[in-house]
């Protein structure tokens, strides 16, 4: 199984999320604004990056999660994927996309456009974290949604291969 | 078998007549008429949105055309990534990118369109024997 998790530049929103999946920020408390910004990827890919897929490691089931940046465009980023893969008679069953950007408030995409595209790291940075940080409950309710929904697949996949 | 997928930053017009002239559903050494253009575009547009593959022909290459929006460089990385993602070879899709006509969506099916292959014939003509010498 493949998760990946997109949004506009994967820089922030999906660094969070992959993060929070894969145990390196903490679920059950608000991490220091500084654990954010001391995250090895956060606020590091840059505009030429975007549709590049980042390995960010494989979580406690053993399964792959990215990150992607689609752009602005996502419904014709993902479009073009899966059709493209159909196009290859690639199997997409092991493939899942979660958008992470809509998880993040106002303050975390100004201070990321201010970071990313403007160039204004200083003020952009620390301004897109807390922005993260002020709404950290809803990214993690999202990651675990995911979890839970990667819980549900690895269920119908071993019934199906007891049927089988 | 090898893959070629035309693209633009358009609807998939230029794309479309890309592909046609590289198939030889189109002459390339020609300016095509008005009416061998309409039969092409009624017979094989399909206004999808934008990132909706279709596919001009599957024999002996499987030969695709694609309109990508201004998403059109992030889809293609993302496209080589994800070939990469599954282990197919990067040699096996040609990924051929050709300036966009500029169409509106009503423009299409009027003469518009005419005037605009018209103009930028040659340069598709350029672009693909550009294509042909790579490969």
């Amino acid at each position: 199984m493949k998760i990946i998790y997109h949004c506009y530049g994967a820089a922030h929103s999906s660094v969070i999320a992959a993060a929070i999946h894969l145990g390196r920020l903490p679920q059950e408390r608000r991490p220091r604004l500084r654990e954010i910004l001391q995250l090895a990827d956060y606020d590091q890919t840059e505009t030429w990056t975007i549709g590049t897929l980042f390995f960010k490691g494989k979580d406690h089931f053993g399964h792959a999660v990215y990150t992607l940046g689609l752009g602005g465009e996502k419904e014709t980023g993902l479009r073009a994927i899966q059709q493209f893969l159909q196009l290859l008679s690639v199997s997409t069953d092991d493939l899942f996309f979660h958008e992470a950007l809509v998880h993040i408030n106002i303050l975390a995409k100004i201070g990321g456009a201010l970071s990313r595209r403007y160039g204004w790291v200083k003020v952009g940075r620390p301004l897109s974290a807390f922005g993260i940080w002020l709404q950290y409950g809803r990214l993690v309710r999202f990651v675990q949604h995911v979890q839970e929904l990667e819980r549900q697949r690895i269920r119908l996949l071993s019934v199906d291969g007891r049927k089988e | 078998m090898k893959h070629y997928i035309f693209v633009d930053e358009g609807g998939g017009h230029a794309a479309l007549l890309a592909a046609a002239m590289w198939c030889g559903k189109l002459p390339c050494d020609r300016l095509p008429t008005e009416d061998e253009l309409q039969s092409l575009f009624s017979r094989y547009y399909r206004p999808d949105p934008p990132g909706t593959m279709h596919v001009l022909m599957g024999e002996p290459h499987v030969v695709c055309w694609c309109g990508l929006g201004k998403s059109l460089e992030i889809v293609l990385r993302a496209w080589r990534n994800f070939l990469h993602l599954y282990e197919r070879p990067q040699a096996d899709v040609m990924f051929l990118p050709v300036p966009s006509l500029p169409l509106s969506h009503k423009e299409w099916a009027t003469r518009h369109l005419y005037r605009m292959v018209k103009k930028n014939f040659q340069r598709l003509q350029t672009i693909l024997l550009c294509f042909c010498e790579e490969g």
